[in-house]
C-alpha cells in the first residue's frame, strides 16, 4: 500500500499537468456554467424527493409500520436513484459530444496535433475532465440521498452499490460522447449522435434484446412442447437472460437491488431450476461494472487510434 | 545545411494530384517564400511537412527528422501557424499562450518567463489580460505567432501569414519574421502575394499545380530564368544620337531600347537588354567612358518578383 501511494500521486499529478485538462476545467468552471448546472441538478433531485414525500404522506396520513416506512425509504432512493441515471444520461453527451469535434469546429485541433500533445493525453484530458465534473454532480446528491436513512429501508451499501454503478456509467457514456466526437466534424452532430446511441443502449437495445429472448425462448419451447428442456439449455438461456440484464445500467441496477433485497446479499443468488436443483448466479453488477468499464477502455483506446492518426 | 528536405512528394485525393513529385530544399537560416497561386499544392505539402497529413508517396525531413517516421521529433522542430485562427471563446491572451506553451512539457514557471517575452517580441504586452477573441485580425496574428515559438523551434512553417491583414499589420508581421530570421530561425511560409516574397525572401520555391517551377536563392533564379539583365544607362544630354548606335555594337548587348521623356521626347536614356556576367558590364562602361560619353548613370535595374513569377510559370498552368 505504502509502495503504492507515491505512484498514485504521481498519476494524479500528471493528470493534473495535462494542459488539456487545466484547460478544460477552467472553461468548465468559468464564470457560472459549473455552478448552474450543479444547482439544477441539486434542485431537481430535491423537488422530486419532496414531489414522492408528499405524495406518500398525502395518501396515507400515518406510516406507523416498520416495513410501510422501509417501502418509502426504498421509494425515494429509487426515484432519486434512476432520476440520477436519467440526468446522467442527459449531461453527459452535451460534456463530451463536444471533446474533439469542438476542437475540429474551433479550428484549434490542427494545433494540438502539431504540438507534443500526445493522442492519448488530449483524449484522457477531455474525458477525464467530464467524467470528474459527473463525478462531482454524483458525489454532490450524497447528502441529499441520505436523507433517505432517516427514513429507514435503504443501507448504506446500496447507496454506495449505487455510486459505483452511477459512476461506471458516467464512464461509459463519457467514453461514448468521446468516441463519436471523433467522427463528426461538428459539435451539434456528435451531440445528436451520442444521444442517439445511449438512448438506443439504454432503452431500445434491451427491449429488443428481451423480445428476441422472449420469442426465442417460446419458440424453442413450442418445438420440444410437452418435454421438459434439458438443464443444460434452462442454465444457457438463463445465463443469455442474465447476460442481457448485466449489459444494461437499469436493468442491473434493479435486479442487483432485488437480490439485496429478497437474498439479503450483495453479489450472489441461487436460481431455483425446474428439476429442483439450485444455479449460483453472481449479483449483475458483478458483471455490468467490469464489463462498462472494458467497453470504455476500449473506446477510449478506438478514439486515441482515431486523434494520433495522419489525414489521408 | 538544409533544414528542410521535400523528397519527391506526392499527394493525391483521388484522381486529383495536389502535390505532384515535389523536391526543394530550404537552407537553414533562411527565410523561404513558397510561392503559388491557390490550389498550387502549397497547404497539402505545409500540412505533410507539419506531420498532419500522409503523403501518397515521398518524404520530408526536417532538422535530419522524417515525418513519417519521426512525426514527433518533428512537432518539437517546427513552430506551425495554419492559415485560420484557432480560438477558444474566454480565454484570454495570457492563458492562450500559457495553454499552447504547456502542451509542450514547458513546466510553469519557465512558461511564465517565455510568455511574458514573446508578449514583448510582438509588442503585445498591454494585451495580457484582453480575451483572445476580442483582439483585432492583425493581433490575433501576432499571437498566433508568439504561439508557435514557445518552445523554440529551430523551423517556422506559416501558412499565408499575411493574407486577410491591412496594409499595416502585413509590414508588422513582416518585419516580425525579419526579426525571428535575425534569431536564427528559419522561416518557410507559404504566400500569393508576391510583395512579401520580394520584401523579406532570400530564398524562394514557386510551385504550380503541385510542380514546383523554379527554386532557389532569389538572384540565382533570375539569372536562371532571366538569363539577360537589364541595365538603364543615363547620360548628361549632349551627343545623343550616336549614342544608341554605339550601344547596339557592343559585346553582349542584346537590344538597345531608348527611353522617352512624358512629351515623347527622347531623353539621354536607355535599357539595354545584357547577357554578359558582372565584369562584363563593367567593361562595358569602361568603353562608355573611353568613348568620351558623358555616363551619369549605370545600373542593373532590379527585376521584381512579380517579372520572376511570371516567366517561371509562364506555359505551365493557370
Amino acid at each position: 500500500m505504502t509502495a503504492q501511494q507515491p505512484r498514485k500521486r504521481r498519476a494524479f499529478s500528471r493528470m493534473l499537468s495535462n494542459p488539456i485538462v487545466v484547460k478544460e476545467l477552467r472553461s468548465r468552471m468559468r464564470g457560472n456554467r459549473g455552478v448552474v448546472i450543479l444547482s439544477v441538478y441539486l434542485t431537481a433531485l430535491t423537488l422530486v424527493m419532496l414531489f414522492v414525500y408528499g405524495a406518500v404522506i398525502g395518501t396515507s396520513n400515518t406510516i406507523t409500520n416498520v416495513s410501510d416506512r422501509q417501502a418509502f425509504g426504498l421509494a425515494v432512493f429509487a426515484v432519486t436513484y434512476g432520476l440520477q441515471l436519467f440526468l446522467i444520461a442527459i449531461i453527459t453527451p452535451s460534456l463530451t459530444a463536444g471533446s474533439i469535434a469542438g476542437e475540429r469546429e474551433r479550428q484549434t485541433y490542427d494545433l494540438l496535433r502539431t504540438t507534443s500533445l500526445t493522442a492519448r493525453s488530449i483524449v484522457l484530458g477531455k474525458l477525464g475532465t467530464a467524467v470528474a465534473f459527473i463525478a462531482l454532480l454524483i458525489l454532490a446528491t450524497l447528502p441529499l440521498q441520505s436523507v433517505v436513512f432517516l427514513i429507514g429501508g435503504v443501507s448504506p451499501v446500496e447507496l454506495a452499490l449505487s455510486v459505483v454503478i452511477l459512476l461506471v456509467t458516467a464512464l461509459m457514456f463519457s467514453a461514448f460522447g468521446v468516441l463519436l466526437s471523433c467522427f463528426t466534424k461538428r459539435v451539434i452532430s456528435a451531440t445528436i449522435l451520442t444521444y442517439t446511441v445511449i438512448m438506443f443502449i439504454i432503452v431500445i437495445l434491451p427491449i429488443m434484446l428481451m423480445a428476441a429472448f422472449g420469442s426465442g425462448t417460446a419458440y424453442l419451447f413450442s418445438l420440444t412442447s410437452g418435454v421438459q428442456p434439458s438443464d443444460g439449455v434452462i442454465t444457457l438461456l438463463f445465463i443469455l437472460f442474465w447476460a442481457i440484464v448485466s449489459i444494461n445500467p437499469v436493468a442491473t441496477s434493479v435486479a442487483s437491488e432485488l437480490i439485496l433485497l429478497e437474498e439479503q446479499s450483495l453479489w450472489y443468488m441461487m436460481f431455483d431450476m425446474p428439476n429442483g436443483s439450485v444455479l449460483p448466479v453472481v449479483s449483475p453488477w458483478i458483471l455490468y461494472v467490469p464489463f462498462a468499464l472494458i467497453l470504455s477502455v476500449l473506446m477510449i483506446w478506438w478514439a486515441t487510434a482515431i486523434v494520433k492518426r495522419k489525414e489521408r | 545545411m538544409s533544414i528542410i528536405e521535400i523528397d519527391n512528394l506526392v499527394k493525391r485525393y483521388g484522381a486529383l494530384t495536389a502535390v505532384n513529385e515535389l523536391s526543394l530544399t530550404v537552407p537553414t537560416g533562411s527565410i523561404y517564400g513558397f510561392v503559388g497561386p491557390n490550389g498550387a499544392g502549397k497547404t497539402s505539402t505545409m500540412r505533410i511537412l507539419t506531420t498532419l497529413m500522409e503523403p501518397t508517396s515521398g518524404d520530408a525531413r526536417i532538422a535530419g527528422f522524417s515525418v513519417r517516421k519521426k512525426p514527433r521529433d518533428v512537432r518539437r522542430a517546427i513552430g506551425y501557424m495554419p492559415d485560420f485562427f484557432g480560438v477558444y471563446n474566454d480565454m484570454t491572451v495570457w492563458e492562450y499562450l500559457d495553454f499552447f506553451s504547456a502542451c509542450y512539457d514547458i513546466d510553469a514557471n519557465e512558461r511564465a518567463v517565455i510568455n511574458r517575452d514573446l508578449l514583448e517580441l510582438v509588442d503585445l504586452p498591454h494585451k495580457r489580460d484582453a480575451k483572445v477573441d476580442s483582439l483585432s485580425r492583425g493581433m490575433k496574428q501576432r499571437i498566433a505567432l508568439a504561439r508557435t515559438l514557445a518552445h523554440d523551434p529551430q523551423v517556422l512553417i506559416l501558412d499565408e501569414p499575411a493574407s486577410g491583414l491591412d496594409p499595416r499589420a502585413r509590414v508588422e508581421i513582416r518585419e516580425l519574421l525579419v526579426e525571428l530570421a535575425r534569431m536564427g530561425k528559419t522561416i518557410f511560409f507559404s504566400t500569393h502575394i508576391l510583395a512579401d516574397v520580394a520584401e523579406i525572401c532570400t530564398a524562394i520555391g514557386i510551385v504550380e499545380a503541385g510542380k514546383l517551377v523554379a527554386s532557389g536563392d532569389i538572384a540565382d533564379m533570375q539569372r536562371a530564368i532571366m538569363p539577360t539583365r537589364q541595365y538603364e544607362i543615363q547620360l548628361l544630354p549632349t551627343a545623343l544620337p550616336a549614342v544608341e548606335a554605339l550601344l547596339s555594337t557592343q559585346p553582349h548587348v542584346m537590344s538597345v531600347q531608348p527611353l522617352l521623356d512624358d512629351e515623347d521626347q527622347p531623353i539621354p536614356k536607355f535599357v539595354i537588354e545584357f547577357s554578359g556576367k558582372d565584369s562584363d558590364a563593367s567593361a562595358l562602361l569602361l568603353t562608355l567612358v573611353q568613348q568620351g560619353l558623358p555616363v551619369l548613370k549605370f545600373a542593373e535595374v532590379v527585376q521584381d518578383v512579380e517579372e520572376l513569377f511570371m516567366r517561371a510559370t509562364r506555359g505551365v498552368v493557370t
